[in-house]
């Protein structure tokens, strides 16, 4: 197919703006036509010769505009359809207005009649074309899809493929990347095809969402040309896009269930308390059982010809399809098996790390998956970024006076700190800039930098994060949920922030956070006493070291200790041997005593002056 | 760049500086061109792989403990004795004579060394013992704020120089070496972390003026020696604007000043093609950093974003420019805006006599600060990832000065032991480490030498001191000279 020069996309792209021109005055000059002799006021001849020639000629420049922009990367049926009926059409109104010319009265309202019908059909396939097939009908329908948002306080546990992925795909994605229409020469009706990729090559990258386009666009700021779905086009959520990016890390599993990084609510809270007691400390790199291999198709193969599996998704379907048409329906934790040498109990499995199950080779088809190696059970090393683009994206960074470098010597982890820019960037500008680096991220400084929930979607999905620093930003505590799916995620700095109460559940939530800085952060002193039964956590709250009052009250108290007999030998003090335990100014009688008493404060109760 | 050929790149080196740099230049001259043009890399790439240290990209040799460090100078000396270095014994020998066995011949001062008699002075103040979580901390009543976070703090009482008088014995503190010349612990860092494209300098400088008697702080205790000049510390002036010239003059807009920098830059480029020298790299990229101060300093210092409870915490000082709280505040906004190495240079230390009463103030005033910077860190999170390090260039001398009385008396400089402090990233908190004997005029256990102390910071900032080297008139540097070892007890 020849690349169209720019003016001629230009005109195929003016397409959709002249279109509706001839579709107004046909219906218009078939009213004039029929409605006029019933009102016994007939137009005129002329009028309705000019009206059908300025119909003709819009129609017929609609369909060589619209001929032009099917030049442009668009495939199937229905356009293949749209293309001649829109053709005809034009054809027709072409004839059409010559009888009108002619004032041929009989065969100018024949043709006037096939004109209109070609007309609507043509405008019809149109319209499902841009906006789907399902589009018009839509509303009608009691959508299902909208339990499938990770919000729903239906069990993370039971997100497979067809209940969870599907319908995201179907509702944001397949209308251009479909049966009908392969935008990008991609298409993610059918599970083979989602595996195929696009013309850029793979969408899915299993085990690793950042370096899958198919999460990774829809991360990127809806201004950049990149992000998916276009801007104008129906946006998923924060949580439906964290819900794609669990799928992803959890090996993209077609057949088996994954589990859901994301949003623990509060509703789930006991339960992940208790899972968090009954299930030893699991590095996630160590159960996450991810593919090494692309699927081998050769990228060369047009879509139609690629193997298409047996799938349990109907090749084509109509309407919103929730229902798995599996014949083998895959019911999860079940059908869920362990990763090989992964040596977990099925009670572990459910915990809130990813543990991807093998893809079942009798449910999601012979051809498409077994390609896929089951890698034994290994860390999940992230794919390399090829050392230029590493380096792209790092001096994308520098330019923007990024603070971005290598930790130590021969070691990928970054630390990027955007607090040199606070003052100047935009939460926009943060994730564009972040999602190339993503892979090697180890500690995000984004202190007093604007934040939103897809931020933290995209700090959840970077393997390597262990610091975060949240420090003055304007996060809240429903900000906050998608990142207890951080899986290595050790120290969060929270200070001076507006969370509340609620932020204790989701900190519980995080597998491995071991520090967290709450300072000013909007948690009262109870939820902190809650979180602070978690032993391994260390929480500091900016209590216990305010010098103004504790200091003071020392300076004043130096040589004034609250007793007068030393508690360990029962002399007198002397003014020199004091110290401050426990804010209570101490007097002993020598040098020595102190340290006794310091051993065990407890052994020695003080007596009051 | 790329489109002269690197040969006639080498032949256009002036004669002064073909023979000033020795052949290897040239190899290294000739290799950095074939570099530049591998890897896209401008002229930048020239100058460090010329001399220095040609294969090392800046960044740390392995993970740091901290990534920045606040280093709090306290110039003049500040009495050991009066501060951390608790001698309750000392007392019953009040106005008594030092024995000459501890003195041991030791070189003195001119100023002590004809003095009839060295009649031992106690400190007059009142120690506390303080909890810091171990064995607790003695903390003198100068600073009782400082006592409030003694839980953060490891104090060094077995510090040690080779110095004497301040102005070498500064140098040998920031520099590690007693002659002006080499670069400064900031330098040196920045070296080694790059300082490529930023808003602010990597090394930042404040001063604050003191109570006591000043001596004389040049500009190249924090400066870059023999390292390019961009390394060196950036000095934020105490009054007025910050930065000198940091407005456009009335009449000159962003624009008029882009179009002036972007002519310069051509000309200068042409310049450095010719000549190859680094310094006129250097110059470009600080007069690019100087045009982004304009924006990003005024920001740094606008302190309406502080809230009263903040201010509070410092001490309504901090509302002034130049006092030591303001200093402080800033040097954690400082923190927060990525600048690496920030020094507080505080004046005023240098107590020969009226020691009492012009500690207290000096003590006063950066008492509260430093406690609030502490605090301030901590419960914002950055403490555990920055280096605070607290001290003088050296001790101060256990028999007074001058007359002696129990409330009044001065002290000498003493450069056999002295007390420090850190805390922060990587540092081991609520120690005390080091002894010092019962007239703390010698140490007693655990010596740490300036070198030692350099080696640490740099270990905690993810370098291991001996390998952090530039090459420069034929040997390899550092800022541990030859000596210096880790102190691993102060470590975490």
């Amino acid at each position: 197919m020849n690349e169209p020069t720019a003016l001629l996309q230009f005109l195929g792209r003016l397409h959709p703006l002249v279109l509706h021109l001839p579709i107004g005055l046909w219906i218009g000059i078939v009213a004039l036509e029929f409605g006029g002799a019933m009102v016994r006021r007939a137009p005129g001849r002329a009028t309705l010769a000019i009206l059908a020639w300025i119909a003709a000629l819009g129609g017929a420049f609609a369909a060589g505009s619209g001929w032009l922009l099917s030049q442009e990367p668009y495939t199937g049926q229905t356009l293949e359809l749209h293309r001649w009926l829109g053709v005809a059409a034009a054809a027709i109104g072409l004839i059409a207005a010559s009888f009108a010319a002619m004032q041929t009265r009989g065969p100018f309202r024949l043709m006037l009649v096939v004109e209109f019908v070609v007309l609507m059909a043509a405008g019809h396939l149109g319209s499902e074309l841009t906006r789907g097939s399902e589009w018009l009908f839509e509303p009608f329908e009691s959508t299902p899809t909208a339990t499938t948002s990770g919000t729903t306080d239906k069990p993370a546990t039971a997100n497979t493929f067809a209940t969870a992925i599907e319908p995201l795909l179907q509702r944001y994605c397949t209308q251009c990347h479909g049966d009908k229409k392969q935008k990008g020469e991609l298409a993610l009706h059918t599970q083979a095809l989602l595996l195929l990729g696009g013309e850029n090559g793979p969408v899915l990258q299993p085990g690793n969402p950042l370096e899958s386009p198919l999460y990774a666009q829809l991360l990127l700021p809806v201004t950049e040309d990149l992000h998916m779905p276009p801007d104008g086009k129906k946006q998923p959520t924060p949580e439906e896009i964290a819900l794609i990016g669990s799928w992803i890390a959890a090996g993209a599993p077609f057949a088996a269930s994954f589990e859901s990084t994301a949003m623990p609510t509060v509703a789930a809270k006991p339960q992940l308390e208790t899972q968090k007691a009954t299930t030893p400390s699991i590095e996630p790199g160590s159960t996450t059982n991810v593919p090494q291999q692309q699927p081998t198709h050769d990228p060369a193969l047009p879509p139609e010809s690629a193997p298409v599996s047996p799938a349990p998704i109907s090749p084509a379907p109509v309407g919103p399809v929730p229902v798995s048409p599996s014949p083998e329906p895959v019911s999860p934790p079940k059908s869920n098996p362990q990763p090989p040498g992964a040596g977990l109990s099925s009670d572990a499995a459910p915990t809130l790390l990813a543990v991807p199950p093998n893809p079942d080779p009798t449910t999601a088809g012979a051809a498409a998956v077994p390609e896929v190696e089951p890698a034994p059970a290994r860390v999940a090393a992230p794919a390399r970024v090829a050392a230029p683009a590493r380096a792209a994206a790092l001096s994308a960074l520098h330019k923007r006076q990024v603070h971005a470098t290598g930790i130590a010597e021969g070691d990928d982890a970054l630390w990027v700190d955007f607090g040199p820019i606070a003052a100047s960037t935009t939460e926009d500008e943060v994730r564009t800039l972040l999602i190339p680096v993503a892979n090697h991220v180890q500690d995000l400084g984004l202190s007093r930098v604007p934040v939103s929930e897809s931020t933290f979607v995209l700090c959840a999905t970077m393997p390597q994060l262990q610091r975060l620093d949240l420090r003055s930003t304007k996060a809240t505590t429903a900000m906050l949920r998608p990142l207890a799916g951080a899986p290595k995620l050790r120290e969060l700095v929270l200070a001076d922030t507006r969370l509340d109460d609620g932020a204790v559940d989701v900190l519980l939530a995080m597998p491995s956070l071991r520090t967290v800085y709450l300072w000013n952060a909007g948690v009262s002193d109870a939820a902190i006493a809650r979180l602070r039964r978690r032993e391994e956590l260390s929480v500091d709250n900016g209590s216990g070291g305010n010098p103004t009052t504790t200091a003071t009250t020392t300076k004043a108290a130096a040589l004034q200790p609250q007793n007068t007999v030393c508690p360990v030998s029962g002399k007198p003090t002397d003014s020199r041997y004091v110290i401050v335990h426990e804010q209570h100014v101490v007097g002993f009688c020598c040098p020595n005593c102190p340290k006794t008493f310091w051993a065990e404060p407890s052994k020695f109760p003080v007596a009051d002056r | 760049m790329n489109h002269l050929d690197p040969l006639q790149r080498a032949l256009q080196l002036t004669r002064r500086r073909f023979f000033g740099t020795a052949a290897t230049t040239i190899g290294a001259a000739l290799g950095s061109v074939a570099l530049a043009h591998d890897f896209g890399f401008g002229p930048a790439s020239l100058g460090q792989r010329r001399s220095g240290d040609g294969s090392r990209t800046p960044r740390p040799h392995f993970a740091p403990k901290a990534k920045r460090i606040i280093y709090l100078h306290m110039e003049g000396g500040p009495s050991q004795l009066d501060l951390f270095d608790y001698k309750p014994g000392l007392v019953d020998r009040f106005d008594q004579d030092l024995p000459d066995s501890v003195i041991n011949g030791q070189r003195l001062t001119g100023m002590t060394s004809g003095q009839k008699r060295f009649p031992i002075a106690p400190s007059a103040f009142a120690f506390t013992r303080y909890d810091n979580g171990g064995d607790g901390a003695e903390i003198s009543e100068l600073m009782p704020y400082l006592g409030g976070v003694a839980k953060e703090l490891c104090i060094v009482r077995s510090m040690h120089t080779d110095a004497i008088n301040h102005e070498p014995a500064i140098t040998f503190a920031q520099t590690g070496t007693q002659q002006p010349g080499r670069p400064s612990i900031g330098a040196w860092l920045s070296y080694g972390l790059g300082s490529s494209n930023r808003n602010l300098p990597t090394f930042v400088v404040m001063i604050t003026q003191g109570f006591g008697n000043m001596q004389a702080l040049a500009a190249r205790f924090w400066g870059s020696g023999f390292l390019s000049s961009e390394h060196q510390g950036c000095k934020l002036r105490s009054s007025g604007d910050p930065v000198l010239y940091l407005q456009d003059p009335p009449g000159v807009t962003s624009q008029d000043r882009r179009a002036l920098l972007d002519l310069t830059h051509d000309l200068d480029a042409q310049e450095l093609q010719r000549t190859l020298d680094p310094e006129i790299e250097a110059r470009i990229a600080q007069q690019e950093m100087a045009f982004r101060m304009q924006t990003s300093v005024p920001e740094l210092v606008d302190l309406s974003g502080e809230n009263d409870a903040t201010i509070a915490l410092y001490g309504e000082e901090a509302r002034k420019p130049g006092t030591f709280a303001s200093s402080c505040l800033l040097a954690r906004r400082l923190c927060e805006r990525g600048v690496r190495c920030i020094q507080l240079y505080m004046r005023g230390w240098d107590q020969h006599g009226d020691l009492p009463n012009d500690m207290k103030k000096q003590a006063t005033a950066v008492d509260q600060p430093i406690a609030a910077l502490l605090t301030d860190l901590r419960r914002r999170g950055l403490l555990d990832e920055t280096l605070v390090v607290f001290g003088g260039e050296f001790g101060r001398t256990v028999y007074s000065q001058g007359s002696l009385s129990r409330t009044n008396y001065g002290r000498d400089h003493h450069p056999r032991c002295y007390s420090m402090w850190l805390a922060g990233g990587g540092i081991r908190p609520g120690t005390v480490y080091g002894e010092t004997d019962d007239f703390s005029y010698n140490i007693a256990k655990d010596p740490v030498h300036v070198h030692d102390l350099h080696a640490t910071i740099l270990h905690l900032m993810g370098f291991d001191h001996e390998r952090l080297t530039y090459r420069h008139e034929g040997r390899d540097f550092r800022l541990t000279d030859v000596a210096g070892k880790v102190v691993k007890g102060i470590l975490r």
